[in-house]
């Protein structure tokens, strides 16, 4: 089974719900998806076993074979070539991979080239195995580095997807292999403003999916509200606990140190799995 | 002009929040909200006027000829 946990917003408990649901499950894959700022490896602290590089694929010009005809200049929409001073530049962190210009190049002077953006790390975490990507700061897109880690999802297993925040193209890639999703809202404005959005994209998706109520407090919660509005399913509420943010902010795992989290994610897990094979 | 640039690494710590006082304490004459995949700051600074929108487009699609 793989969920796939998501939020819109940035802060809401992606990682911390993603981790604790990894080490509530016997055996599981946690699966870093947010490349811009991966984050679970500092709760999870595995051994790293193997790091692969990203590459994408850039043209390489072969200037002896170049006829300054500009056919791959005026095609490229993103401008990654210029013909300037008789002499073909490529500016390959704009390059989007299309190949296009190799395609168009009558000289051939335009070979493939790979450059690396980033990379994969698979590590270990007493039952969890880990999949972390990493982008370089600075690069374009992350999506190259999140189909890699899409293609090494194992078939068997509880794999967590901990997904990138956003409703974009890294969240759509992240989530399109997934059984289930599971969306954790905050209860603020700004929360349920994101939580809508995530949840229009998982229903575009067709995807079942279920919300955690991350950071409650005790009065009215907005997130909630949006639940009961849209008869959503809520499947777990975590307080707005002190204890619970001490040991988050101590990168500690409340399923491995707190018996009552423990409880409360296993109940989680149960719930989903329910959801997700129903 | 000058502009002021608001920016964390990581979701949830304030972006918004920040931005939101400092438009409000400095009376600027503009702000943006680059946050376009998850944009909130609108939900801070309520406008009197209904805002005007515009359709944005990007690179053009292909036709077949």
């Amino acid at each position: 089974m793989r969920v796939a946990v998501l939020s819109g917003k940035g802060g809401t408990g992606k990682t911390f719900v993603s981790v604790n649901l990894a080490c509530a499950a016997e055996k599981a894959v946690y699966v870093d998806c947010d490349v811009e700022e991966p984050n679970g490896h500092l709760f999870l602290k595995p051994m790293i076993s193997n790091r692969t590089p990203v590459t994408v694929t850039i043209p390489e010009v072969k200037a002896n074979k170049c006829l300054g005809c500009k056919r791959c200049v005026d095609f490229c929409k993103f401008n990654a070539l210029a013909y300037v001073l008789n002499q073909l530049m490529i500016f390959p962190e704009v390059c989007h991979s299309c190949g296009g210009c190799i395609l168009l190049c009558p000289a051939k002077a335009l070979i493939k080239s790979e450059r690396k953006i980033g990379e994969i790390e698979e590590g270990q975490s007493g039952s969890v195995s880990t999949l972390t990507g990493c982008l370089n700061t600075g690069e374009e897109s992350g999506v190259p580095i999140i189909k890699g880690l899409i293609q090494r999802l194992p078939d068997a297993d509880t794999t967590i997807i901990d997904c990138p925040p956003g409703s974009a193209c890294i969240v759509m890639e992240s989530i399109r292999k997934a059984d289930f999703c599971l969306l954790v809202a905050e209860p603020t404005l700004f929360g349920v403003h994101n939580l809508a959005m995530v949840y229009d994209l998982v229903k575009l998706f067709k995807k079942p999916f279920g919300v955690v109520l991350n950071k409650c407090l005790s009065g009215e919660n907005p997130a909630e509200q949006f639940c009961k509005d849209n008869q959503i399913h809520v499947l777990a509420k975590i307080p707005f606990d002190e204890e619970l943010g001490s040991l988050n902010s101590k990168g500690l795992i409340a399923v491995r140190e707190d018996r009552l989290y423990q409880v409360l994610f296993k109940k989680l897990l149960e719930g989903i799995t329910k959801e997700a094979t129903s | 002009m000058k502009q002021l640039l608001i920016l964390s690494g990581k979701g949830g710590t304030g972006k918004t929040t920040i931005a939101g006082a400092l438009v409000k304490l400095s009376e600027c004459h503009a702000f943006a909200d680059c946050d376009v995949d998850a944009p909130n700051l609108h939900l801070v600074l309520a406008q009197n006027s209904t805002p005007i929108k515009k359709d944005y487009y990007g690179l053009g699609k292909a036709v077949i000829d």
